[in-house]
């Protein structure tokens, strides 16, 4: 192939001493042609550093675009060849800034047919393959480059097989990053449907970022955001529901400039334990809630401005200008807990000296206690009047889920009975455990072995 | 007790971290029972593990009636010279524990109106915080000695002895 494409002649053949090199059809071969043969040393693969530097640059590749396309590992033949390619059109440094490709053909390669890899697409059907009211076009993922064919190569899941076709339509933004085996219609249409809801969601819940457009003063500094997709799993990994949130970049934020203090408190796990001991013997009543959407309640002292997100057209030099936190921002967790303490204030709450996360009123109807933690909340009433008003009250301020008695707070699981509460964090450890695979192993009933002495 | 080596792994602290869920594995459903019936009182149990590995190791519990509500067992910032000067920075190190525990659960209606029981199993600790008299070797504690007694003095602490193998913290601290 090389001689007829490149007209050059092979001359020495370095290998190493796998099986397959040492077949006799080959050495004939090799001869034949008045090739020489090389091999590396037995275990001495040093003498082959070419191939092997090669060889990791590829694997190093596949594993990083598998990793950021969240592939199956089975997808690593197709992540290899389309690893060779991109390889083959970067420019190196060795040949001068000039890509592999470019020395060999002598033209530049078209860097507009790159796409990213698992990125979500759209494959034209054949005209024969769907009726004239059905959709026209398949959404697959996107996996690397024809190599015979000019055109890319995607996995349909549907079908589960790749396809190879010229007319595809990239949503580069994407990452399909569904386990591709398993993808189904039912799990794909919500998606879609949210992608393509996007703006309107984005009106919804974000209506206040956009109200305020403006141009930008000459001296602050602009944030970037992006779209952050999440599936929702119940314990089961059932589809619980899909979740689209823009967060703001942050990390572009300088101190002193755009924000001046982050810290924000939690409350202390001894409070909280304080707090049940006390509730178990007065018998209080435990309930817990927590917000949603928590960040976005917090209003911002200082000035930011956001780009405006990528979906949203508007006039070109016009910016968003915050008047409440996005999720990402370096004072949102502190906007969020000044918000609350404000709020929780107007309804005579005090913030307590000794933990600045637990609030209380005491009134002639009972104590209410509210302890804080972000965005998760312990409640305890000795009455249910305090509580009732109290929830009413939280729901106008903010869109709350109440979740009932206190079960699962932090970690700790929450069993309340007739003699008291029992603490413990069975789920926690199991999960501990699993994650360390060790879920078959024999128990030690200690955990250190007797006088072992540890030195660095 | 394995996190200080985090710095330098190796084999060993491998084993002893996989000890360790194995023993959690067959803790996974243990936890802490508040009974209806705890009376509200603290009690506080204090202990040191003097130069385990040079520096002394701070160790305390401490109840609410039968309801276990806060510990720790963390090594001192200092080396201390004596097991006495170890035993004294740990009580120093619980006795703010306890006052944040009195004033918390005074706001959350549970005053504490009698002075709380702090179980000590040092004696000559016990002894340097009666004692108004300095000394020469005691010198270099002495901020924490005045911390102690003044709070002794306001009523806010009651110190007892115990013997070393009644301390419940002694495992803890081990």
């Amino acid at each position: 192939m090389i001689q007829t494409q490149f007209s050059k002649v092979i001359k020495v053949f370095q290998r190493d001493n796998v099986m397959e090199y040492r077949n006799s059809k080959l050495l004939s071969f090799l001869s034949e042609q008045g090739t020489l043969s090389e091999f590396s040393c037995p275990y001495t693969s040093q003498q082959n550093g070419r191939t092997e530097r090669k060889h990791r640059h590829i694997l190093d590749s596949v594993r990083a675009m598998l990793i950021s396309a969240s592939c199956p590992e089975r997808a690593w033949g197709e992540a290899a060849l389309t690893a060779v390619h991109i390889i083959n059109r970067l420019p190196s440094s060795v040949l001068g800034n000039v890509s592999p490709f470019e020395r060999l053909y002598c033209t530049t390669p078209d860097y507009k047919l790159l796409k990213v890899f698992g990125c979500l697409c759209f494959v034209l059907l054949q005209p024969h393959k769907y009726s004239k009211l059905e959709p026209c076009a398949r959404l697959c993922c996107f996996l690397g480059y024809g190599t015979e064919h000019k055109g890319y190569r995607c996995w349909d899941p549907i079908s589960q097989r790749i396809c190879i076709s010229r007319h595809v339509v990239f949503w580069e933004h994407i990452i399909c990053s569904l386990p591709y085996q398993s993808l189904s219609l039912s799990h794909l249409l919500p998606l879609l449907s949210l992608l393509t809801l996007m703006p309107i969601f984005f009106l919804v819940t974000h209506m206040q970022v956009l109200r305020h457009m403006q141009v930008l003063p000459s001296n602050k500094t602009l944030v970037g955001c992006k779209w952050v997709y999440k599936i929702k799993t119940f314990s089961d990994g059932s589809i619980e529901h899909y979740k689209a949130r823009l967060v703001a970049k942050g990390f572009t934020q300088e101190c002193g400039i755009d924000y001046e203090e982050t810290f924000s408190p939690v409350a202390r796990i001894k409070s909280v334990r304080t707090l049940l001991a006390i509730a178990a013997t007065r018998k209080w009543k435990l309930t817990q809630m927590d917000v949603k959407n928590t960040f976005l309640n917090g209003e911002l002292e200082e000035e930011v401005y956001m780009r405006p997100p990528p979906e949203y057209t508007c006039q070109e030099n016009k910016v968003c200008r915050l008047c409440k936190a996005l999720y990402g921002l370096k004072q949102a967790p502190r906007a969020w807990f000044a918000k609350f303490h404000k709020t929780i204030t107007q309804l005579n709450f005090s913030s307590n000296g000794h933990d600045s996360a637990l609030f209380t009123r005491k009134t002639e109807n009972g104590t209410v206690i509210l302890l804080l933690y972000v965005d998760d909340m312990i409640i305890i009433c000795d009455g249910s009047i305090g509580i009732k008003e109290l929830k009413q009250f939280l729901c106008q301020h903010f869109e709350m889920k109440d979740l009932g008695p206190l079960s699962y707070f932090l970690g700790l699981e929450v069993l309340s009975s007739s003699d008291g509460l029992f603490l413990s964090q069975a789920k926690y450890a199991s999960d501990l455990v699993s994650r360390v695979g060790l879920t078959d192993c024999k128990i030690d009933h200690t955990p250190l072995e007797p006088n072992v002495l540890f030195t660095p | 007790m394995v996190s200080q080596f985090m710095n330098s792994t190796c084999t060993i602290h491998y084993a002893a971290v996989l000890r360790i869920i194995r023993y959690i594995k067959g803790t996974l459903f243990y936890g802490l029972h508040y009974s209806t019936t705890s009376p509200l009182t603290l009690i506080a149990y204090s202990n040191a593990d003097w130069a385990g590995d040079r520096r002394s190791t701070t160790g305390f519990c401490i109840f609410l009636g039968d309801s276990l509500i806060s510990w720790r067992s963390k090594k001192q910032t200092l080396v201390a010279r004596s097991s006495t000067k170890a035993e004294y920075r740990a009580l120093g190190d619980t006795i703010s524990e306890i006052l944040w525990l009195r004033w918390l659960l005074a706001d959350l209606e549970t005053s504490q109106s009698l002075p709380t029981d702090l179980y000590c199993d040092n004696r000559s600790a016990i002894q340097i915080v009666h004692n108004d008299v300095f000394h020469e070797r005691t010198k270099h504690i002495e901020i924490d000695c005045h911390f102690i007694r003044q709070n002794l003095l306001h009523g806010e602490l009651h110190l007892i002895s115990i013997g070393t193998f009644d301390l419940s913290v002694q495992t803890q601290v081990d």
